[in-house]
């Protein structure tokens, strides 16, 4: 459509449009995004801004004496309509505005037009749509930058991640190139969204995750430096130089973990489960910390939590657990639970179920009675039988300490075999 | 990393296999580094298979002599070494002893047999061809009842070129493992599958190559001509048999249609083959409908009483519905097709004149290969004494009216009727590419006739079970280490085998250790041998290629073959044009041959051996994935984590309450085994399975238990029949 | 903006578990006696009257959290960019802590050397763009080499019954199967 009205006007006035050709040139001698938006800004006679693909601020501009209070991110939507219409909210309070998403297939970022309590006209918004295209121009050209600087970087951190570094001199020296200074400490975080499906919806999703997460931590934080990798946001967290420290630098990644828990939320429509690794003096190690934090993330996962931040060190019995080999797992599990599993396929039983539910409800009787549908009294009983065919008291700590962890091996053993 | 120093040869595996690989070795600094397939080879496409990857460990293993030695006392495991001259003087002088006091050489003994395929290994015989008439195992304990089935239904055993296997719409594999045995194949047979062929396998049990099959049909052992039976009868009840086809190239369709209608029902036959109905329509829709079908038998399932009988069965269907004669059909089984193209040079050494030897039954000589190129017997029945053992008598070469040859006795019985000949009794053994001590039916038997022998002689490379019986070892090289050619039974291509390294410690070949004892000999007493005592192993390689084969090969001189194998022009299509080698011309399903041998003319059904109360559980004892008979398994890199191990069914060992890893004893009149079990779904019930083979030192020796039958087929090739190794039947009781 | 990131891609309907692969890469690398980088494994289960025997020929999966990386306490593990998990036999001191670590059974000890080995990818080989040892050797095209990098390769199985759990390490490993996603852990026998 744009092009056609673009086609319409050139061939009316035989020529094109003197603010295109402005705005053009502003691209092609590379004055950026503040000179554009100053020629659109004049051209609309409205307050413009122009975000990335994650509604972050880019550049803005308001006719004189006008304040728009444009915040540093804008919860746009996903997947807009072209135009949008609808409310942003700005720091002075809701605003009506007109978003045109910038890039065909990908979005590449927003231009949004703030309305002055009435739509658009159609006019101004045929040519703001035209005008679109200079400012896409531009932000691709500042992108394909941004994403060689990127890959570059994202390639130096996955080599320090995976230990492809040998000496400490070599990541200070590479490191100086970003400005980062690994001759200090720094812990780790891996960050992964909830319940993302694969391909490129999800795909885009992550894009909009990491851009969100670096926006924020690099902000709250100085020194933070953030990478995506697989579909997770890993996160590098300067640290004071003892681990003596170590408590206190992790009630403080917690919070601002949760801090952006809140503040992205409204933008990406889903929550985030954290890991967290462990705490080493020195980068070189940054390896073992990362691995600890995707375990941390990923035993969350086996045990079926969403939205929780997990430290490496606090997993307590299930990293225990973990640690065991899997065949001493196997031993143990039908060992504690082998005759109960034996007992209800010969007898179309469901004990397992019983017990499970009862250590779930910490062994009130009468909750598990409650969530197994069953009357308090056949649970007693079932609690007999349990106790009869495994030869346990249900009463003693030390076997129900097994029982439990029997089951929590369950979710080690079993569970969805997709990756 | 390839260093600079790297050098390249090219070798053939020799060993009793279909594949008959091409391989090249890297020789770094005068050692042998690795090996891998050539890919200039078009059928087995740079690739081996497991065994042949771990020939680098055969050839520097630890445990490989290279050293002659000597055992002192025989069976005490006390080795000590001697020099080569000190062996091959004590060996000649025995010899010389025994032909002193026997008058001949019969008291000498050879038994050899498929350890090593190489043209240039058939020195052995050479050897002993070039001294005079000995007692020689003859006979073939792998393929002769099948072999002579063929022969009665075809004429000869020819078949058609197995990569063209990839052309077949439907192959059947039956009886046949090929993922284990013959690994090669398997791309020929996937190409064919994924241009749309099914694939059927019939087998007891459910092998590797089962498990890629469309359909696997779990046949009861031994009743495969059932099976068979009961498709030619569906087939002829839907009239779906190709009638001109049968008309014009089949002799004997008329009777045995008869026979079809009178006693085989399609009902009748699926029970006794332990299938449903459904699989006898399938494989008849196969055969009839999706042409061209290949139909590979296997081995194992001849090795039952009446397992020549069972593989005429299963190739009369094939004749029936026209699947001979074109190309990616037909049936295969192995063949030796090509293998009269070399000259047999290294073998065929006349004796001195004058010598005595063993009058055979009027009017036959045999070939003295025994390897079932030609019939050794005009009429199959040969006039037998005490034991078994062919009838004849000491006789001078020469003497007017007697044909004189070596004294045969059966390979495949060989402990007893070796203890049979007494006149002269047999006193001096020479065993090679041989493990007969891990491999020969009935092994504990083996100790009284080894009693008898004042010299046993083994040439190997390892202390195999049999070396417990040796007097002597020679060290054997390995193929790296000497010049050879080999051929297939398989497959149509040619190559050489040169050596990369010298050989390892004092290592020879057979060839020469031939050259070296005839030279013994003559030393002693001038004149009695004529094996030659000179020339390079590479000039023995030359004297093997005829004109005939440079044609097929098209090449000029076998140095081209350096450079890279090359393909046979033989023909890739046997029987084509329903020409067949029988007597009458055609495909003879009904044989006057078979007749003459005490056999059923037409492919009838003859029932296998039953269990008896005593022993229900018939035990199989199929080849090894990562060995060949006695051969590789024992090497740390393949058999490292396998062990003798006894499979059984899962109803089975619930009955008698059995879960793997228990030890179990398996016992028959014969002896025990004790071994552990392992539970397996792979296994029919009512049936127990292990792996034959050395499993190395110490193992179980599972063969102290198998056999005593003999296959209903065989005598007529071969000269004598072979065990009926799966049909041994034992109980088994938990440890 | 991805990269190349190596796996091997195993046929489970096409792998006769003829174990050349095994042998070939023993070969090629002179390993221990008992070290076996890639290691066939016969799985037979049976489920509600399906019967079936599959093989399954496994290495190092070069995991994209390798636990031997993790826990070596001599920094002998690496990760290269591609994916490959190399470990420096010139660090190890043979402590086996990868050893117990790793579910797959890719690093393996061997008590001539002192010292732990294991699949390297045939990273040499491959660097000058030939194949790994064990995927030439496969005589059906069972084993292949896949680029996860690829969009098309989520098509591929990440686990099929047998394989070990893969929710913690991430093996780059998938597998053909026409067992179809259907299946879970502990299914077979």
């Amino acid at each position: 459509m744009g092009g056609l009205e673009m086609e319409k006007e050139a061939r009316a006035g035989g020529k094109m449009p003197g603010y295109l050709r402005q705005l053009l040139r502003a691209v092609a001698v590379g004055q950026g995004l503040p000179a554009l938006l100053a020629v659109l800004g004049d051209m609309l006679q409205r307050p413009v801004a122009v975000t990335d693909a994650a509604g972050r601020l880019l550049a803005s501009h308001c006719q004189e004496g006008e304040v728009a209070g444009w915040p540093e991110v804008l919860a746009l939507p996903l997947v807009a309509s072209d135009p949008w219409r609808g409310s942003v909210a700005l720091k002075g309070g809701e605003r009506t505005a007109a978003v045109i998403p910038l890039g065909e297939e990908l979005v590449q970022g927003y231009l949004v037009i703030l309305e002055n309590g009435r739509p658009l006209p159609a006019g101004i918004l045929a040519r703001a749509r035209q005008m679109a295209v200079a400012v896409l121009l531009e932000l691709s050209r500042q992108a394909a930058v941004v994403e060689v600087e990127k890959r570059y970087r994202n390639e130096f951190i996955q080599d320090l991640i995976y230990g492809n570094f040998v000496s400490l001199e070599d990541v200070i020296a590479r490191g100086q190139v970003w400005g980062w200074d690994f001759s200090r400490p720094y812990a780790l975080a891996v960050l992964e969204m909830d319940g993302l499906s694969g391909g490129a919806a999800g795909r885009a999703e992550v894009q909009r995750f990491a851009s969100l997460s670096a926006h924020y931590l690099e902000r709250w934080e100085a020194g933070v430096i953030t990478s995506e990798r697989g579909g997770q946001v890993i996160v590098l967290w300067p640290a004071p130089g003892s681990s003596a420290d170590w408590v206190s630098l992790k009630a403080r990644m917690h919070s601002l973990l949760s801090r952006l828990r809140s503040q992205a939320a409204p933008g990406l429509g889903r929550t985030f489960s954290a890991g967290i690794g462990r705490f080493y003096p020195s980068v070189l190690y940054l390896y073992r910390s990362y691995q600890e934090a995707k375990i941390a993330l990923g035993l969350a996962r086996v045990f079926g939590q969403q939205g929780g931040i997990n430290t490496f060190d606090e997993l307590g019995v299930l990293r225990l657990l973990y640690e065991v080999p899997q065949p001493d797992l196997e031993v143990f599990y039908r060992q504690i639970l082998g005759p109960l599993e034996e007992y209800d396929a010969c007898h179309d039983g469901s004990l397992v179920d019983t017990l499970a539910a009862y250590l779930a409800s910490n062994g009130n009787a009468g909750l598990a009675a409650k969530k197994l549908f069953i009357h308090e009294n056949t649970l007693r009983y079932r609690l007999r039988r349990i106790e009869e065919v495994l030869g346990v008291s249900l009463d003693r700590l030390e076997d129900r300490v097994n029982l439990f962890v029997a089951f929590t091996l369950c979710a080690l053993r079993q569970g969805p075999a997709r990756d | 990393m390839v260093t600079v120093s790297a050098k390249r040869f090219r070798h053939l595996c020799p060993r009793n296999c279909f594949s008959t690989c091409a391989i090249i070795s890297t020789v770094e600094n005068g050692r042998l580094v690795r090996v891998e397939g050539d890919p200039e080879h078009g059928f087995t496409r740079g690739r081996l298979c497991a065994k042949g990857y771990a020939y680098p460990q055969l050839i520097y293993s630890r445990r490989r002599i290279t050293v002659p030695m000597r055992q002192y006392p025989r069976g005490s495991g006390h080795w000590h070494r001697i020099s080569w001259e000190e062996a091959l003087t004590t060996i000649a002088a025995k010899i010389l002893e025994l032909k002193g006091r026997y008058g001949s050489l019969l008291s000498v003994c050879l038994n050899k047999q498929s350890g090593n395929f190489g043209y240039l290994h058939y020195a052995v015989e050479g050897m002993f061809n070039a001294m005079g008439y000995i007692t020689r195992a003859e006979g073939n304990s792998c393929w002769s009842a099948g072999l002579d089935a063929r022969i009665f239904d075809l004429g000869a055993d020819r078949q058609s070129d197995p990569e063209d296997m990839a052309l077949a719409r439907s192959i059947v594999l039956w009886g046949v493992n090929p993922a284990w045995t013959a690994v090669h194949q398997m791309h020929f047979i996937t190409m064919a599958r994924e241009q749309g062929a099914t694939l059927v396998v019939i087998d007891p049990l459910y092998t590797a190559t089962a498990a890629q099959a469309d359909y696997y049909i779990q046949v009861r052992p031994g009743e495969d001509g059932a099976l068979a039976l009961g498709v030619a009868r569906y087939i002829l009840e839907r009239g779906w048999q190709d009638e001109d086809f049968l008309r014009e190239y089949v002799l004997g369709w008329p009777e045995f249609r008869s026979y079809l209608e009178r006693e085989v029902s399609v009902v009748w036959a699926a029970e006794k083959a332990g299938v449903a109905p459904e699989a006898v329509a399938v494989l008849a829709k196969l055969l009839a409908w999706y042409k061209p079908a290949a139909i590979w038998t296997g081995m194992g399932l001849q090795r039952h009483t009446n397992g020549g009988q069972n593989v005429r069965a299963i190739t009369a269907p094939a004749a029936m519905t026209g699947n001979l004669g074109q190309p990616g059909g037909g049936l295969y089984y192995a063949s030796q097709q090509t293998w009269n193209l070399l000259k047999y040079n290294a073998r065929d050494w006349p004796p001195p004149p004058g010598a005595t030897g063993w009058v055979l039954w009027p009017g036959v000589v045999g070939d003295g290969a025994g390897d079932g190129l030609e019939p050794v017997a005009g009429g199959g029945s040969r006039p037998v004494g005490a034991a078994g053992v062919v009838a004849g008598r000491q006789a001078r070469a020469g003497d007017p009216g007697v044909a004189v040859g070596h004294r045969p006795v059966n390979t495949n019985d060989f402990a007893r009727q070796v203890l049979a000949c007494t006149d002269p009794p047999v006193k001096m053994l020479w065993v090679a590419s041989r493990g007969l001590a891990s491999q020969d039916p009935l092994v504990t038997s083996l100790e009284e006739a080894m009693g008898l022998m004042e010299t046993v002689v083994l040439v190997d490379h390892f202390l195999t079970p049999t070396a417990r019986f040796a007097d002597i070892f020679l060290p054997a090289t390995t193929p790296f280490e000497e010049w050879d050619v080999v051929l297939s039974y398989w497959h149509y291509w040619l190559g050489i085998n040169q050596p990369a390294i010298a050989p390892v410690g004092e290592s020879r070949s057979d060839l020469e250790i031939a050259m070296h004892l005839s030279a013994k000999m003559n030393e002693l007493s001038p004149g009695s041998c004529t094996f030659p005592t000179s020339g390079s192993q590479e000039e023995w390689v030359a004297a093997e290629f005829t004109p005939e084969i440079y044609v097929l090969a098209d090449i000029r001189d076998y140095r081209e073959l350096l450079d890279r194998p090359r393909k046979l022009a033989w023909p890739r299509v046997s029987w084509e044009g329903g020409k067949f080698a029988t007597p009458s011309g055609k495909y003879e399903l009904c044989s006057e041959q078979a007749q003459k041998c005490g056999l059923p003319s037409l492919p009838v059904y003859v029932p296998p051996a039953a269990p008896s109360p005593a022993y229900p559980y018939r035990l199989l004892t199929s080849h090894q994935q990562l060995g060949i008979n006695s051969q590789f398994l024992h090497l740390g890199w393949l058999g490292g984590s396998e062990r003798a191990t006894v499979l059984l069914p899962p109803g089975l060992a619930r009955r008698l309450g059995v879960r793997s890893g228990m030890q179990v004893c398996l016992y028959n009149a014969s002896g025990e085994v004790v071994l552990p079990a392992m539970v397996s779904r792979q296994v029919p019930e009512d049936v127990l399975l292990c792996y034959q083979g050395w499993y190395g030192p110490g193992a179980p020796e599972i063969n102290a238990i198998v056999g005593g039958l003999m296959t209903d087929m065989g005598s007529y090739k071969t000269g004598f029949p072979a065990p009926a190794l799966y049909d041994t039947f034992v109980n088994i009781y938990v440890l | 903006m991805s990269s190349l990131r190596w796996a091997f891609l195993l046929d489970v309907n096409k792998c006769l578990g003829c174990r050349s692969c095994e042998v070939a890469c023993k070969n090629y690398y002179h390993l221990g006696e008992s070290q076996r980088y890639r290691r066939v494994a016969t799985v037979e289960w049976g489920n509600e009257g399906r019967d079936g025997l599959f093989f399954l020929s496994l290495a190092c999966n070069h995991c994209e959290s390798p636990e031997c990386f993790r826990v070596c306490p001599e920094r002998a593990y690496r990760k290269r960019r591609d994916g490959i998990v190399i470990h420096e036999a010139r660090l190890c001191t043979g402590c086996c802590t990868c050893v117990q670590a790793c579910p797959y059974g890719g690093p393996q000890y061997d008590a001539d050397a002192g010292k732990v080995g294991k699949c390297n990818l045939c990273v040499g080989l491959l660097d000058q763009g030939e194949e790994p040892v064990c995927v030439r050797a496969c005589h059906t095209e069972a084993l292949r080499l896949l680029d996860l990098s690829n969009p098309d390769a989520v098509a591929f199985a990440a686990w099929v019954p047998g394989f070990p759990d893969t929710r913690l390490t991430h093996p780059a490993v998938r597998f053909v199967t026409s067992c179809g996603g259907d299946w879970k852990m502990g299914d077979h026998r």
